[in-house]
């Protein structure tokens, strides 16, 4: 009795902190498909039985008879779903890592809060392909309509398998990283009625937010995180049951392992320490706002982490507040008083580098801590990259079957920003590499295939495409947009962005409708030519021809008389001719310098609305030198070696031979390694 | 020092063996370079136009490049043999260049089977020494205790260095004892080289190092000489460089060559009849 007691003035005292906490920040209507949980874990054969009731309110115009679940683990059932497919045909380790170690999600029980029976109208759908092998997506129909504004509750008895870990869920030896695990809500959409895609395997999840109460039962000591707050853990019988809360999220994952595997341990975030005050002057500067407008909360970290891997713990702690502090400062406070660090233990990385609400995991091997290897940033990237997943995902759910691009390339380009300012303000000492947009604009070059951004990704050619298009272009999309319209405007739209569309499903459109808002421009040229089509954007100059103006000579009419012109001897002006070409369809700004040999230089805009351009100046003195896009505003185009043209008649500057010196090194290193072996 | 003359063959030679790959680079990167303004460039600009260009034309590259290091290999094979024949035979009369080639172009495929053998000794010890690594890896990581694996792979990469150098001394040494005109196998020759490799590992190794260090040197601090001081890159004094960095590298690789010459011949060799 009196534990009992005790547990209920504990859950009681987390409760109301985590409303303390979280209210003010979540005070958008969050509440659509809320779920309440039990499950237990069969450590051994790494099996959940479950039951959840999940109440859904109808918040669109329109009414429905039917509900649609996601059975995620299905597309682990067998070499035929959907996702064993799409995997077969790359060139990566398939499903036979599966064979006969299978993941599924079998429901058992499925009934209205009345007890009417759904379970025997249940029937698998499969919308995107009509693959029948595949039953990741489940109808139920409804024994009548659910209108606007109105509430269903369903109970749902349900067993899970946890496949071998892969795809970012599943077990390995003890430790379990238990995602898309439960029978889950797709999103209703009105007339369009339900939006609820098979598993893929190069596409996240959908899903509308709400709150979530999960009870787990885990074996007895075993570690545990998960979405949202602990608010108790007790003993009971063998086990050690721990329940969970979390509001305004649209998803729920945990894992769970050994104390003997994993430490798990919390850390503060405290804004006063653990934000760089080199940043809080940066983000005040460009977002022009003040210290108050830009004051965080405080809030904790939970780690998990192999106990083999304690020497990078500092990194990972390092990289976690800084992440937290670099987002909150342009995008706004994270708005939760937890987030939960996964770092999966040796054989389980399959389960790295994924984010869910409020957990994320990272990817770090002990390898990092090797002087041949710890010069990478990869451990401070990817927690940079899933933290930006807690605002571009966890906040702004937008659809990552439709619109992958939309949250991975707005957070590849945040992580790229943020971990660009963990090198350059020395916070990461042993990275001395500085990043930049280098490396995505190589391998976006090296792909010749039209990129389309503005698909799904199960229509992409290959899961390559699929990465270029869904996370590197894209982030360079947004970063051309910061070298157009300035680096500070860019940061305040994207934080109006944030603001105006949390706890919604943005759309691309709504990001266009938004950042053109907010940056008083019109991105129709920008959305169609980039976004929504595989046009790359390609300037050239094309020739440039100086032409010596000679004084006119013969016979002019003046005062009232045919007269002879005077030629007075004296030299005429130049007459430059620039000819600057737009090589594919992609019409936009670009900025064209001109190098004039008394070695004055002036900028000029060209529209790019024509094909092609002559610009005529007449001027005293000739250019040498031309070039397109001076400063890499369009980080997008990769072709660039025709943005330069100088005239051969003037001395070259120096740095030209840089790039051939170091060739020629390269060259003379090789000749030096060959010949031992002679 | 009669040998300079080959010393700057070697240079010579090894400079030339690059020439196409060379051509192919300046011709296509240089004219696009050459519109760069001095200072910062855009992100990953240099890499870009790189690419852009040589992209076209890399066949060509490739093949020029690997052409390339085989000839550089052939000929380093022929020289060795050269002078190690001559060496045997010649050397009371002086280097005479023409005679040292011909000398070494009649037993080049002798010292191009011990060149042989020492690539395929490094590569199956590498193999091995990567595959020990895997299984390490794996079975740590099965174990879910990765705690050695730093220590596995630095380990890896010092035994491999080790490993590398090594074979090298033991190719030079056995490339000397091959000239023993009693020798025909290669493979006996390159294992008497890691014999004697292994008797004397103290000498062998401050042999290579005192050789080796400054060529290294050599090799590499022109490119940042260039780098740090622009005006270094420059037509005549990068040429001039150049060379004088390629001839000290040509210097010290006939030098550690040379150094692994018996001291008294391996045999009264220089009256025995010629293989």
């Amino acid at each position: 009795m009196r534990q009992r007691y005790t547990r209920a003035v504990k859950s009681l005292g987390c409760i109301v902190c985590l409303l303390v906490v979280t209210l003010p920040v979540i005070a958008q209507d969050t509440d659509i498909a809320s779920y309440d949980i039990d499950v237990a874990l069969d450590a051994e054969s790494h099996r959940l039985s479950g039951s959840e009731t999940i109440r859904w309110r109808n918040t669109t115009s329109a009414a429905t008879s039917e509900l649609w679940f996601h059975l995620y683990l299905n597309a682990f059932a067998s070499t035929g779903s959907t996702f064993a497919r799409e995997l077969s045909r790359e060139p990566i380790e398939g499903i036979r890592k599966l064979d006969g170690d299978w993941g599924w999600t079998r429901v058992t029980r499925i009934q209205l809060s009345d007890g009417t029976d759904l379970l025997s109208g249940m029937s698998f759908e499969r919308p995107d392909d009509g693959n029948v092998h595949d039953f990741t997506v489940a109808r139920v129909v409804l024994p009548r309509e659910v209108f606007p504004g109105e509430s269903v509750t369903v109970e749902v008895d349900f067993v899970s398998q946890l496949p071998r870990v892969m795809a970012r869920t599943g077990y390995s030896g003890d430790f379990h990283m238990v995602a898309q695990w439960f029978p889950k809500l797709g999103v209703f959409e009105g007339d369009d009625g339900w939006n609820c895609h098979q598993f893929h395997l190069s596409t996240e999840f959908f899903a509308d937010f709400g709150d979530y109460r999960v009870r787990m039962t885990i074996p007895r000591g075993w570690v545990v995180g998960a979405t949202g707050e602990e608010v108790f853990r007790e003993p009971v019988g063998t086990g050690d049951v721990v329940e969970f809360r979390a509001r305004g999220v649209h998803d729920f994952a945990w894992t769970t392992a050994p104390p003997d595997l994993m430490d798990v341990f919390d850390v503060e975030f405290d804004p006063g320490r653990h934000v760089p005050m080199v940043w809080l002057e940066r983000a005040s500067e460009l977002l022009d706002l003040g210290a108050a407008d830009l004051e965080l909360p405080p809030m904790t970290i939970r780690f998990l982490v192999p106990k083999t891997h304690g020497v990078l713990i500092p990194r990972m702690i390092r990289a976690a507040r800084l992440s937290v502090a670099w987002f909150g400062l342009y995008f706004g406070p994270y708005p939760h008083a937890r987030l939960t660090v996964v770092s999966p233990p040796p054989d389980a990385r399959a389960a790295g580098g994924m984010e869910y609400p409020t957990l994320f995991t990272t990817g770090a091997s002990r390898l990092d801590a090797s002087p041949v290897f710890s010069w990478r940033t990869a451990i401070e990237a990817v927690t940079a990259h899933e933290f930006g997943h807690q605002y571009f995902q966890g906040m702004l759910a937008s659809n990552e079957f439709e619109e992958a691009w939309l949250d991975e390339g707005l957070t590849s380009w945040a992580e790229n920003r943020c971990v660009s300012d963990f090198i350059r303000d020395g916070l990461v000492p042993d990275a001395p590499l500085a990043r930049d947009w280098g490396m995505d604009r190589v391998l976006v070059s090296l792909e010749d295939h039209p990129l389309v951004m503005d698909r799904p990704n199960w229509e992409q050619r290959r899961i390559l495409d699929a990465f270029l298009a869904t996370y590197i272009k894209p982030a360079l999309a947004v970063e051309t947009l910061g070298g157009l319209y300035g680096e500070d405007r860019l940061l305040q739209a994207v934080r109006d962005y944030v603001r105006e569309h949390r706890y919604t499903h943005p759309t691309g459109d709504d990001l266009r409708a938004s950042l053109e808002r907010s940056l008083g421009e019109d991105l129709g040229w920008f959305f169609d030519g980039v976004i929504r089509s595989d046009q790359r954007p390609d300037w050239a100059v094309l020739e440039v021809r100086h032409h010596w103006i000679r004084p006119a000579r013969g016979m002019t009419w003046s005062d009232g008389g045919w007269q002879e012109l005077d030629d007075d001897g004296k030299s005429g002006p130049w007459r430059v001719e620039i000819d600057l070409g737009r090589r594919t369809e992609l019409i936009g700004p670009v900025e064209v310098e001109l190098h004039w040999e008394t070695g004055r230089t002036e900028r000029r805009i060209w529209d790019g609305r024509d094909r092609w351009i002559r610009w005529t100046i007449e001027s005293p003195e000739v250019v040498i030198r031309v070039v397109v896009d001076p400063d890499g505003a369009w980080v997008l185009e990769t072709r660039r070696a025709d943005n330069y043209w100088h005239d051969e008649e003037w001395p070259r500057d120096p740095d030209h031979t840089e790039p051939l010196w170091w060739l020629e090194g390269a060259l003379r290193l090789v000749g030096f390694l060959i010949v031992p072996w002679g | 020092m009669d040998q300079w003359r080959i010393v700057v063959v070697v240079f010579v030679v090894s400079a030339l063996v690059f020439v196409p790959a060379r051509l192919v680079l300046w011709t296509m990167v240089g004219p696009a370079l050459a519109g760069l303004p001095q200072g910062d460039h855009p992100d990953g600009e240099i890499i870009l136009i790189l690419i852009e260009l040589v992209k076209p034309v890399w066949l060509p590259l490739v093949l020029a490049f690997i052409s390339g290091c085989i000839t550089l290999w052939a000929w380093t094979v022929l020289w060795h043999a050269g002078l190690v024949r001559w060496f045997h035979y010649s050397r009371k009369s002086g280097v005479r260049l023409a005679e040292t080639l011909s000398r070494g172009l009649f037993g080049w495929w002798r010292w191009a089977r011990l060149g042989l053998t020492s690539v395929v000794v490094l590569v199956l010890v590498q193999s091995a020494i990567a595959a020990v690594y895997i299984t390490l890896e794996e079975r740590a990581i099965g174990a879910f205790d990765d705690s050695m694996l730093g220590i596995y792979l630095e380990t890896g990469i010092l035994l491999g260095l080790m490993a590398a150098g090594v074979i090298w001394m033991a190719t030079l040494r056995g490339a000397w004892v091959l000239g023993d005109s009693r020798r025909r196998s290669a493979i006996a020759a390159w294992f008497a080289g890691l014999w004697g490799t292994i008797r004397q590992p103290v000498r062998s190794l401050l042999t290579l190092v005192t050789w080796m260090a400054p060529a290294l040197v050599a090799a590499i601090v022109p490119t940042f000489l260039g780098w740090w001081f622009e005006s270094l890159r420059a037509m005549i004094p990068g040429t001039i460089l150049g060379v004088v960095a390629g001839l000290l590298v040509a210097f010290c690789q006939v030098g550690l060559f040379l150094s692994f010459a018996p001291v008294s011949g391996l045999t009264d060799t220089a009256s025995s009849k010629e293989p």
